[in-house]
C-alpha cells in the first residue's frame, strides 16, 4: 500500500517539475532556470549557521551511535563478568570526546558570526563575508561528518573490546590501540575545521 | 433591502440571460395578501397576474406611475448606487411598504399593458435620464433620479402603485458579462493614480513614485523639469537624467543620473541590459550640492533584463531600494514604486515583454526549502534507523543452557 503512495507522490512531483521545465523552455524563458543565481544569492548567514548546526548535530549523532553500540555490549558482557565495567569506560570516553570536539568547534565558529547590513558594504567587504559564510559551512560539515564516522567506528571497536575483555583480560590493551586509531580520525576533522574557520572574518563596515 | 439587491446581483452574475430590474411598491394599506414571491427571470405576466390583479387591484389604486430610467441595470443598484445615499428614498419606500417587489424580469415590450391589470388607475409614465459619461455624473444622476421619484410620490394624493424599471432592450445593455467587464474597467480607471511616463528617445521608464531618503527623512519626489537622455540609442550605453524636487519642500532638489549598459554575458550566452551606476546630485536647504554615487551591488543584478525585455518591479521596496552611504555617516537611498523600465530596444513606443524583479520564489524561500529539505532528510534517516533497532539474538538458543545470573550484593 505504501508503495502506491510513494509512486503517486513521485509521479506528481516529476510531472510538476517536467511541465515547469518545458514551459520555461517553450516560452523562451530558459534563463529563468538559474541555479547559479540561487547559489550566489543565498545569504552567508544561511551557510554559516547551517555549518555550525551540522557540526554540532553530526558530532552528537556519531557520539550517540558509538555510545549506544559500546554501551550495550558493556552492559551485556558485564552481566557475566562485572569486572570489565571500570576499564571499558575508556571506550565510552573516547566516544564522548567526539561530541566534545563538535561543541568546541561550534562555539569557536559561533564567535565568528557577526551581524552585518548588506546594503552598507562595498563589494570587497561583501565578498569577504560570503567567503566567511562558505568557510564556516565547510568547516562545520568537515568536523561533523568526520566526527560522525569516528563515533561509529569507536563505538563498534569498543563493543568488540568489551566482549574480548570479558573473555580474556589481556586482550583489552591490544584492542585499545585500534580504538586510539579510530579516535584520531575525529581529531583530523577538528584540526582542519579550526584552520578553515580561523580564516573566516565577517566585516561589519 | 440589501438582501433583495444582493439577490439581484448574484442572479445577474449567474445567469446568462438578459433581465432588467423591476421594482414596484404601493401605498395602499391594509392589504390582506401575503408578500409576493420574487424570483429571477420572472415574466411580467407573473407579476401582473398574481400580484397586481389578485392583490393590489382590490385595493383600488387611483394612479399607476411608471418610472422608466434610462438603461437601468442591476449594477446601478449594486455597484454604482452602492453608496448609502444613492437610493435612500426609494429604499425607504420599499422598506416601509408591505407588498413591495424587487425582481429581475425580461424586458417589457408594452408597458401600457400593465394598466389593464389595475383597472381604474390613471397611468403616468415618467422618463428619467441617467448620465453615464463619467462615474461622478452617474452617481449624481442616480441621486437625482431618487429625488424625482420621491418628489413625485410625495405630491401625489390617494393610492398609487409605483413601478421603477427600464424600457431599454437587451441589445443596448449588453449581457451581464459585458456589463461586468465595463464596470471593472471603469473602477480601475477611477482608482488609478497618475504614473509618470518617460518616453524618451532611448530609455523608456514608468514609475508611480520616487522616494529619496536622506539620512532618516523620506521625501517623495516629483519631477522638477523634463528628464534628459544622453547617448546614442544603439551603442549599448544609455543614460537617463531625472530632475526631481521634493513634493513637500521645494527647496530639496535632486538630479538622478542612471546609466544603463547592454552587454553579452558568457554564461547565459545572451545579451542583457543592466543598470550599471546611479549618481544622485542633491542639495537640501540650499546648501552646497552633494554628489553621491550609489552602491551598484544593490541594483546591478536586480534592475536587469534580457535584450528587448523590460523590467517590471511592483512593490517590494527591498528590490527597488538603491543604497549609498556617505562619508559622514549619512545614509541615502532612492526607492522606486511601480517601476517599469526598458532602456534598449523599444519597439513601437511600447514596453516589450516584461520580466518581474521578484521571480517565482524569492531567494529566502529557496534557502528555506533547501535547509528544510536537508533537515527533514536527516530526521527521516534517523527515524528509520531507530525503527530498525532490535535486540541481539545471536546467542539465543532455546534448547541451550539457561543463563544463570550470579546474585552478588
Amino acid at each position: 500500500m505504501y508503495k502506491i503512495i510513494y509512486v503517486v507522490f513521485y509521479s506528481i512531483f516529476l510531472f510538476v517539475v517536467a511541465s515547469l521545465g518545458l514551459y520555461l523552455l517553450f516560452t523562451n524563458q530558459g534563463f529563468r532556470f538559474d541555479v547559479g543565481n540561487v547559489l550566489t544569492n543565498i545569504s552567508p548567514y544561511a551557510f554559516a549557521t547551517t555549518g555550525i548546526g551540522l557540526a554540532m548535530a553530526f558530532s552528537v549523532v556519531g557520539a550517540a551511535w558509538g555510545i549506544f553500540t559500546t554501551g550495550s555490549s558493556i552492559m551485556g558482557a558485564g552481566v557475566i563478568t562485572p569486572r570489565i565495567y571500570s576499564k571499558n569506560l575508556v571506550s565510552i570516553i573516547f566516544c564522548e570526546a567526539v561530541a566534545i570536539y563538535g561543541i568546541i568547534i561550534s562555539i569557536v565558529m559561533s564567535n565568528y558570526l557577526k551581524y552585518f547590513d548588506p546594503n552598507l558594504l562595498s563589494d570587497s567587504m561583501m565578498a569577504q563575508n560570503i567567503f566567511a559564510g562558505y568557510a564556516l559551512f565547510g568547516a562545520g560539515l568537515t568536523t561533523g561528518l568526520s566526527n560522525l564516522a569516528c563515533g561509529i567506528c569507536v563505538g563498534i571497536v569498543g563493543s568488540g573490546a568489551a566482549i574480548a575483555d570479558a573473555a580474556n583480560p589481556n586482550l583489552f590493551v591490544k584492542v585499545l590501540i585500534v580504538e586510539i586509531f579510530g579516535s584520531a580520525i575525529g581529531l583530523f576533522g577538528l584540526i582542519v575545521a579550526i584552520i578553515m574557520s580561523t580564516k573566516a572574518k565577517m566585516v561589519v563596515e | 433591502m440589501i438582501k433583495c439587491f444582493l439577490t439581484l446581483f448574484l442572479v445577474s452574475l449567474v445567469s446568462c440571460n438578459e433581465f432588467v430590474p423591476y421594482l414596484t411598491w404601493t401605498n395602499i394599506e391594509g392589504l390582506s395578501c401575503k408578500r409576493p414571491i420574487q424570483f429571477h427571470g420572472m415574466n411580467i405576466q407573473h407579476i401582473t397576474n398574481e400580484h397586481y390583479k389578485k392583490c393590489l387591484a382590490p385595493g383600488k389604486p387611483n394612479k399607476l406611475i411608471i418610472f422608466l430610467a434610462d438603461q437601468l441595470t442591476v449594477e446601478d443598484f449594486t455597484y454604482f448606487g452602492r453608496n448609502e445615499e444613492s437610493f435612500e428614498k426609494t429604499k425607504n419606500f420599499i422598506k416601509s411598504d408591505s407588498s413591495s417587489l424587487t425582481a429581475s424580469v425580461k424586458p417589457i415590450q408594452d408597458l401600457k399593458s400593465i394598466q389593464s391589470y389595475l383597472p381604474g388607475a390613471d397611468v403616468e409614465v415618467v422618463k428619467l435620464k441617467i448620465d453615464r459619461s463619467t462615474f461622478d455624473s452617474l452617481t449624481t444622476s442616480i441621486q437625482q433620479m431618487d429625488d424625482i421619484v420621491w418628489k413625485k410620490l410625495n405630491n401625489i394624493g390617494g393610492k398609487y402603485v409605483a413601478v421603477l424599471t427600464t424600457d431599454t432592450t437587451y441589445s443596448v445593455l449588453g449581457s451581464p458579462a459585458e456589463r461586468h467587464v465595463r464596470i471593472r474597467r471603469q473602477s480601475e480607471a477611477d482608482n488609478k493614480t497618475s504614473d509618470i511616463l518617460i518616453k524618451g528617445p532611448c530609455v523608456f521608464m514608468k514609475y508611480s513614485a520616487i522616494m529619496l531618503t536622506i539620512d532618516v527623512k523620506r521625501h517623495v519626489m516629483v519631477p522638477d523639469s523634463n528628464s534628459t537622455q544622453v547617448g546614442n540609442c544603439t551603442d549599448g550605453n544609455n543614460t537617463l537624467i531625472l530632475s526631481l524636487k521634493s513634493k513637500d519642500d521645494a527647496s530639496i532638489k535632486a538630479k538622478v543620473r542612471m546609466d544603463f549598459i547592454m552587454k553579452k554575458f558568457k554564461t547565459s550566452a545572451m545579451d542583457w541590459w543592466f543598470l550599471s551606476s546611479v549618481t544622485v546630485d542633491y542639495n537640501q536647504f540650499n546648501q552646497k550640492n552633494t554628489v553621491v554615487s550609489l552602491k551598484s551591488r544593490t541594483f546591478r543584478d536586480i534592475i536587469s533584463a534580457p535584450k528587448n525585455w523590460s523590467l517590471v518591479c511592483g512593490a517590494p521596496p527591498n528590490m527597488t531600494r538603491i543604497f549609498a552611504k556617505i562619508q559622514d555617516g549619512t545614509n541615502l537611498h532612492l526607492e522606486f514604486t511601480g517601476l517599469q523600465v526598458q532602456p534598449f530596444g523599444v519597439v513601437n513606443n511600447t514596453f516589450g515583454r516584461a520580466l518581474d524583479c521578484e521571480g517565482w520564489f524569492t531567494i529566502g524561500i529557496w534557502t528555506g526549502l533547501i535547509v528544510t529539505l536537508l533537515l527533514v532528510t536527516i530526521l527521516t534517516l534517523g527515524l528509520c534507523m531507530i525503527a530498525q533497532i532490535t535486540t541481539m539474538d545471536r546467542f539465543d538458543d532455546p534448547k541451550g543452557k539457561q543463563l544463570s545470573i550470579p546474585q552478588q550484593e
